[in-house]
């Protein structure tokens, strides 16, 4: 696995105010990883010192291998960045701004002619082409500002909470671009929203006050043991009386009942499942139904974010 | 070293927002009112002030170029530093540097097409400019040359590339272009006052603007014509080192 984004160590203190702590970071090469925190956690402080806009205090970012230098352009072919409120030249237009933007690498003018065309379609603006960006709404704005980021064709994206302000349309709109450009080029993009990170992510990381709290694919968050809950429902009363005897098990963290449904929570779900067909079957209890509940990157990100807070 | 697009976006901004129109209005009109007020201030003193009796020299064509560089150096010049301090403190406030400077942009090409393009749209201006005054002079007098006139606008270019220079710093170093309009004028006032003196104003860098009197009433040697020359030009480059010195410090 290729890494196009590596950090190490990497502080940034403004003035006594630690924005970023120690942090470290592998982002795989081809995969969407979303950038999770609260807001002030430290997300576009990081984003920026990858992108060579901030210094950091201390501590190494490479991107695909190579050494990132504050206010240098070295790394710039290899990068597309979208910050979190693009400001644009408003007497241009989308085609005009485009222009521009390839005109700063080497682009043969045929490719740039062609990528502009096939960019503009990709983010919805091939109609508003010859607009002036000043007309634009905060959307089209957002969508033109992927759109510059790709220009270069990046080896790695950069956007720093590409959808906080927009409306859900809006907001669906960005995330479907985003998701497009899954396996074709690394995409590393912080948001709070974690419905669309948890939508179109591979991986995420979350930090809070500056500092790495939990890194891994959305397959295996989702499948820690210790956040995971069992929904049974069933027939009748003396049915739940019966199986809140579970909660003696050493596996078992809590039960709650609330009428004909009771909701288990425990370290180990399998395990647990196992033993409650063996109750089912020994007590005769009728199950109406009985489903291990889905854990969202909400419930994970408040509990990872609780527990560094009561830390 | 000079990224050509991106002068060329800074040569547009000039002609796709109103900063080419308040200038070129700007420089062309007292360019044409100032050989005309030269030309007919007596009258029009006289008309106000009917019940007095004044009398006043009967103007010539150097009253026209004193009208000029009065003008030039008062009201022109400080336009056009203050549409100056907003080129790169403007981009701040509005974020757009960030999509420039994550491209492939050193920040040394960045304030360099900025500096470039102010001095070639003050060039434009001025040259147009002299062309209509000497031209409305020709009209109105007779004559508009006299010894010197070129040496004078040279030192109006030098002045002009000085505050562009000057405007490229306070624009480097304030985040808003309020502040930077703010500290331009500052520094266009603090540079006319030290123009008081005459000795001051030839080691002055913007002592051009006291300079070109001197050679319009001829008492100025001109073999010392070299050193405002050198000053202003010297002095520009020093203040944009200082500006692209703070501006690499700078985290945007």
């Amino acid at each position: 696995m290729t890494e196009a984004v590596k950090i190490r160590g990497l502080v940034k203190n403004y003035n006594g105010l630690v924005a970023v702590n120690n942090l470290d970071l592998t982002v795989p090469e081809g995969s969407i990883y979303g950038f999770l925190g609260p807001n002030g956690a430290g997300k576009t402080t990081t984003l920026k010192m990858i992108a060579g806009m901030t210094e950091p205090t201390s501590g190494e970012i490479e991107i695909m291998g190579k050494k990132v230098s504050f206010g240098s352009n070295q790394n710039r072919e290899m990068i597309g960045y979208l910050p979190d409120v693009p400001g644009f030249y408003d007497w241009m237009s989308p085609v005009e701004f485009l222009n521009f933007s390839g005109s700063l690498y080497n682009i043969e003018k045929s490719v740039l002619k062609s990528r502009i065309v096939e960019l503009l379609k990709l983010v919805n603006l091939y109609k508003q082409r010859s607009k002036k960006i000043g007309t634009f709404s905060r959307g089209m704005k957002q969508r033109l500002g992927i759109a510059q980021a790709l220009i270069n064709d990046p080896k790695v994206v950069l956007l720093d909470e590409p959808v906080s302000a927009l409306d859900p349309i809006g907001r669906k709109e960005v995330m479907d671009i985003i998701s497009s450009l899954s396996a074709k080029v690394t995409v590393f993009f912080s948001s709070h929203i974690l419905a669309d990170v948890e939508r179109i992510c591979d991986r995420v990381v979350i930090i809070n006050e500056g500092k790495k709290l939990l890194e891994d694919s959305i397959e295996h968050i989702r499948e820690v043991p210790d956040v995971r809950e069992l929904e049974i429902e069933l027939e009748t009363k003396e049915d739940v009386l019966k199986l809140e005897a579970i909660k003696d098990l050493d596996f078992v963290e809590e039960v709650v009942v609330d009428n004909l449904k009771v909701l288990i929570k425990a370290q180990d779900i399998d395990k647990l499942r196992v033993k409650l067909n063996q109750i089912f079957n020994e007590e005769n209890i009728l199950v109406k139904k009985m489903v291990v509940k889905e854990i969202s990157l909400e419930d994970i990100f408040i509990k990872v974010v609780n527990n560094h807070d009561q830390a | 070293m000079i990224k050509l697009s991106l002068l060329k976006k800074e040569l547009m901004e000039y002609f796709k927002t109103p900063k080419i129109l308040i200038l070129s209005v700007l420089f062309i009109f007292f360019a044409i009112a100032s050989p005309a007020l030269a030309k007919y201030m007596n009258e029009i003193l006289k008309a106000v002030a009917s019940d007095l009796e004044i009398v006043f020299p009967d103007p010539t064509f150097k009253d026209a170029w004193l009208q000029f560089y009065k003008n030039m150096n008062s009201l022109c010049l400080i336009v056009y530093l203050i549409v100056l301090t907003g080129v790169v403190s403007s981009e701040k406030s509005k974020g757009s540097i960030v999509l420039v400077l994550t491209k492939n942009v050193s920040r040394l090409q960045f304030l360099l097409c900025k500096f470039l393009a102010g001095v070639i749209v003050y060039t434009l201006l001025l040259l147009v400019s002299t062309f209509v005054s000497a031209y409305y002079t020709q009209i109105l007098f007779g004559v508009y040359s006299y010894p010197g006139m070129i040496e004078s606008i040279i030192l109006l270019w030098v002045l002009g590339v000085f505050y562009t220079a000057l405007g490229i710093f306070v624009s480097t170093l304030a985040k808003s272009p309020t502040t930077s309009a703010l500290l331009g004028f500052f520094g266009f006032a603090l540079l006319q006052v030290l123009n008081i003196s005459e000795n001051i104003s030839l080691y002055n860098p913007a002592g051009a603007s006291s300079i070109v009197n001197q050679i319009l009433v001829g008492s100025f040697d001109m073999s010392l014509f070299f050193i405002p020359v050198l000053i202003a030009l010297l002095s520009s480059g020093v203040m944009f080192g200082i500006s692209y010195y703070i501006f690499t410090k700078q985290e945007i």
